[in-house]
Parts: structure tokens; C-alpha cells; sequence
């Protein structure tokens, strides 16, 4: 919302309106969904909140609704940011700023905010069907009154899986427009890298059903789901293939540019080297582990690639100014070794926590 | 929305087949097994129909790519080509279960 006008050269996004309520309903809900833990409120049911885990029986009190309703008004919050973002990027760009000129990180904007449009509604639907189901006792879910638990599955991982890569996605964008500025070149690949989106953005419409392998679809339907999870890596990989094509084409090491920006460009590379990590163990313990392990340790090491990376940036550029500053000198040709050791603590940790995470959440699994 | 769907044909084209053969398997899997061979037949006779269509689009937009005068005019047919080749191999791919049976 702050760097996308810059980039169109825009003045404003077009519903500052808009922006608003999106910023307050996420405030709501963010409070609804984060305060239950300082009350002793929080939901008991699991992060899928598969029913009927998460049903009046086996959930009682208010906890379960305060997930909901949280749940609802963040989803409302993200679809309206998405509307501003998706108007934005194609009503409000610089006159001449054609397609094909526009900065990476708003494709990367655009196909997010897209594909909030499309999965997000599907969470709001489930979180209303199951609070309707808890408060009035309406039969959606459970099977004794002629509901199916599956219809849960089926909408929460029709949002939860491409929520990954719309958590992906931004962060692909901000290292394919890091990755050029460091080498104060352009993006070569920009094309390849727009595909690779785009091919991201659909093809994990198409994956959900592979953290439903043992509920017993046939094998032929799991199948054509297993087949979309291994496209949607090659698609990923594009995407770090295309920037790392463009990394070696472009980056002159020779070139003066300030150590602080070098620093970045490791930090963006050890992201890089998380989130492959990530996809790739996805891929390989899609293949029949625990369904749960899966998910958590996908969705961990991929958050954490990204999440991680906007954290290590801050973590490693705090560290990194204060030594420079305290050397004398702000401007250096290369990283120095206080960069590379900075960078390594950042990223040990990383994998460290992840590893503890794991070892917490499945102890012996 | 033309330049869009033209822009966008391959992939468009990659989602109606991974759409229609879940629909297709679980309709066999309502009507009789969900892997019945004719049920499979149905579903191949669907992708070879989908593939056919992205091969048309890639073929398509080749074509307009090298008639476009500026390269950065074809933006739109560059990434059609682009998305109709990669559309095609993740249809084949996609297919390899309804001839593999699971």
C-alpha cells in the first residue's frame, strides 16, 4: 500500500476509503483473533479447526467463535485491500507505464491481490457455515444431521493452500526488484519471472486436496492433485530460476555499491534458499507422511523463508549500520566479513527455530 | 478482458482441464469407480482435447509474436506463447494418471 503509488507513479491508491476499512476491519478482527490468547479464549481445536473438532461438543464455550469471527473480519479486511491493490495497479499507473514496463513487485501485487479475490471468499464461507452450525445447530458439517465434515476440508484448504503462495508471492516480488537494484541493472528474465507468477497464481488453485490424502478420495482424483503440487514446484522454481538467471546475467561485483545494499542481496539469497528448502521437502513429504507434519512443515518453512526475510532484513541491516557506523565508514565495496557473520547468525537461527518448531509440534512424529 | 484472456489463454486453458478431470473422476467415482476404464477414456479424451487447444494458443500467439514490429509491442503474445507451452506440458503431465489408471 505504501511502495505500490510510488512505483505506478501515482499519486495515491484510488479508494483511500477503501483502504480504511480494510485497515480497521483487520484491526477488529486482529484484536478478536489475538486477544483470546491473553483471556484464556483461544480456540482448542487446532489450526484447520476441522470439525468436529471444532463443533459445540467438542469445542464448547466462546473460544471457537472468537477464531471465527476474527477469521471473518481479517478475510473481509484482506479482500477489500485487494480490491484497492488490483484497481490500483491496472487504473492508476503513470501514463506510458505499459505492462510489460511495470515494476515486478506490482505483478507480484497484482496476481496477490487476484488471487485473494478468488480463495478468500471460500474461508468466509466456511467460517460463517460453522458459526451458523455452532449458534443455531444447523446441520452443514455435522454427519448425524446430514452434514459432511469434508465440506470443511474441501473450503478451508481451497483458501489455505494458495494463502501460501499469496504469502509467497509479495516476497518474490520485493527479491525480483532487490535483486536488479543491487546489481543496478534491469531484471533480465522479466518475462519468465511474470510466467512464473502467473503460473504460481493458478496452478495452486489446484493443490488443495493434497492435505486431504487420507480421507479417502479415490486414488485418481488425489492423483491429479498430487500431479498440480509437483507442477506448481516446477512453477516456483521458475520464478527462482528466473531470478537467479537474472542474478548471475546482471551482478557485477565489480560495480561500486554501498555494503549495506550487498548485505541485502545475501539476505534475499539465504530467503531464497529457505523457501526451496521448503517447496522441495513439501514435495517429498507430500508423498504419503503424516498429512499433519506436511502441512506444518511446509507452511513453516515457507512463511519462515519470507517472513523470516522481512525480519532478517531488519535484524541484519539494524546490526550492520551500527558496526559500520562505529567503523567510521558507511560505503563499502562488498560485503565485509561482520555482513557474512551477520547473515549466518540470521539464518542459523531460522532453520533452528524451525527445527524446535517442529520438534514442539510433533514430538517423536 | 480480451487482452486479458488472450494474455492469460494457456494457463485459462490448464485450469478448465484440471477442473473438468475432477469433475469427470468424481462423477465416474458417483456413477461406477472412480478409475473405470471408460470413465478414464472420457477424462484422456477431455485432456487430449484441452492440450489440443494449447497447442492451438501457442501456436497462435507464435505467430502474432513474430508479426508484432516492436518486441515491446507483443508483451501480451510473448507471455500467451509463454503460458500456452507451460499449459501444454502441465496438461500432459496432468493427464499421465487417467492413462496410468491412479
Amino acid at each position: 500500500m505504501l511502495l505500490l503509488p510510488q512505483m505506478l507513479g501515482a499519486r495515491d491508491l484510488p479508494f483511500p476509503r477503501l483502504s480504511a476499512y480494510a485497515f480497521w476491519a483487520y484491526l477488529i478482527g486482529g484484536l478478536a483473533f489475538f486477544a483470546s490468547l491473553f483471556f484464556g479464549l483461544a480456540p482448542s481445536g487446532g489450526w484447520f479447526m476441522y470439525p468436529p473438532l471444532s463443533s459445540l461438543q467438542f469445542s464448547p464455550g466462546i473460544n471457537a467463535d472468537f477464531w471465527l469471527l476474527g477469521i471473518g473480519f481479517i478475510e473481509i479486511s484482506a479482500i477489500a485491500g485487494a480490491i484497492e491493490i488490483i484497481v490500483g495497479v491496472l487504473r492508476n499507473r503513470a501514463p506510458g507505464m505499459t505492462l510489460d514496463k511495470m515494476p515486478i513487485f506490482a505483478w507480484a501485487m497484482l496476481i496477490f491481490a487476484c488471487m485473494i479475490i478468488i480463495a478468500f471468499p471460500s474461508i468466509i464461507l466456511s467460517t460463517t457455515l460453522l458459526e451458523v452450525e455452532r449458534a443455531f445447530g444447523w446441520p452443514f458439517f455435522d454427519p448425524l444431521k446430514g452434514g459432511d465434515p469434508l465440506l470443511w476440508q474441501h473450503l478451508f484448504w481451497f483458501f489455505g493452500h494458495p494463502e501460501v503462495y499469496i504469502i509467497f508471492l509479495p516476497a518474490a516480488g520485493a527479491m525480483s526488484t532487490i535483486v536488479p537494484a543491487v546489481a543496478k541493472t534491469p531484471l533480465v528474465g522479466y518475462r519468465l519471472v511474470v510466467l512464473a507468477m502467473l503460473a504460481t497464481g493458478f496452478i495452486s488453485f489446484g493443490v488443495w486436496a493434497h492435505h486431504m490424502f487420507t480421507t479417502g478420495m479415490p486414488t485418481i482424483s488425489t492423483s491429479f492433485f498430487s500431479s498440480a503440487s509437483m507442477a506448481v514446484v516446477i512453477a516456483g522454481y521458475a520464478a527462482a530460476a528466473g531470478l537467479a538467471w537474472a542474478s548471475c546475467r546482471t551482478l557485477r561485483l565489480d560495480r561500486p555499491r554501498s555494503g549495506l545494499f550487498a548485505t541485502l542481496l545475501m539476505v534475499a539469497a539465504a530467503a531464497l534458499i529457505t523457501v526451496s528448502l521448503g517447496v522441495d521437502i513439501r514435495a517429498w513429504l507430500d508423498t504419503g507422511l503424516r498429512p499433519e507434519v506436511n502441512a506444518q512443515g511446509a507452511t513453516v518453512y515457507v512463511l519462515m523463508g519470507w517472513q523470516g526475510f522481512f525480519a532478517a532484513i531488519v535484524a541484519v541491516m539494524g546490526l550492520y549500520i551500527v558496526l559500520r557506523g562505529l567503523a567510521g565508514h558507511m560505503q563499502a565495496d562488498r560485503p565485509t566479513t561482520a555482513d557474512i557473520i551477520a547473515l549466518f547468525i540470521v539464518y542459523s537461527a531460522a532453520q533452528g527455530a524451525f527445527a524446535t518448531l517442529l520438534t514442539r509440534l510433533f514430538p517423536g512424529g | 478482458m480480451g487482452r486479458w484472456l488472450w494474455m492469460l489463454g494457456g494457463l485459462i486453458v490448464w485450469t478448465i482441464h484440471f477442473m473438468g478431470v475432477y469433475a469427470i473422476a468424481s462423477l465416474a467415482d458417483v456413477v461406477s469407480r472412480a478409475d473405470d476404464l471408460t470413465w478414464r477414456m472420457i477424462g484422456l479424451a477431455f485432456s487430449g482435447a484441452c492440450l489440443l487447444f494449447a497447442l492451438g494458443l501457442t501456436v497462435a500467439a507464435i505467430r502474432r509474436v513474430r508479426r508484432a514490429p516492436d518486441p515491446s509491442v507483443g508483451f501480451g503474445s510473448q507471455l500467451a506463447v509463454l503460458g500456452g507451452a507451460l499449459a501444454s506440458v502441465a496438461i500432459v503431465w496432468q493427464a499421465l494418471p487417467t492413462v496410468v489408471g491412479y
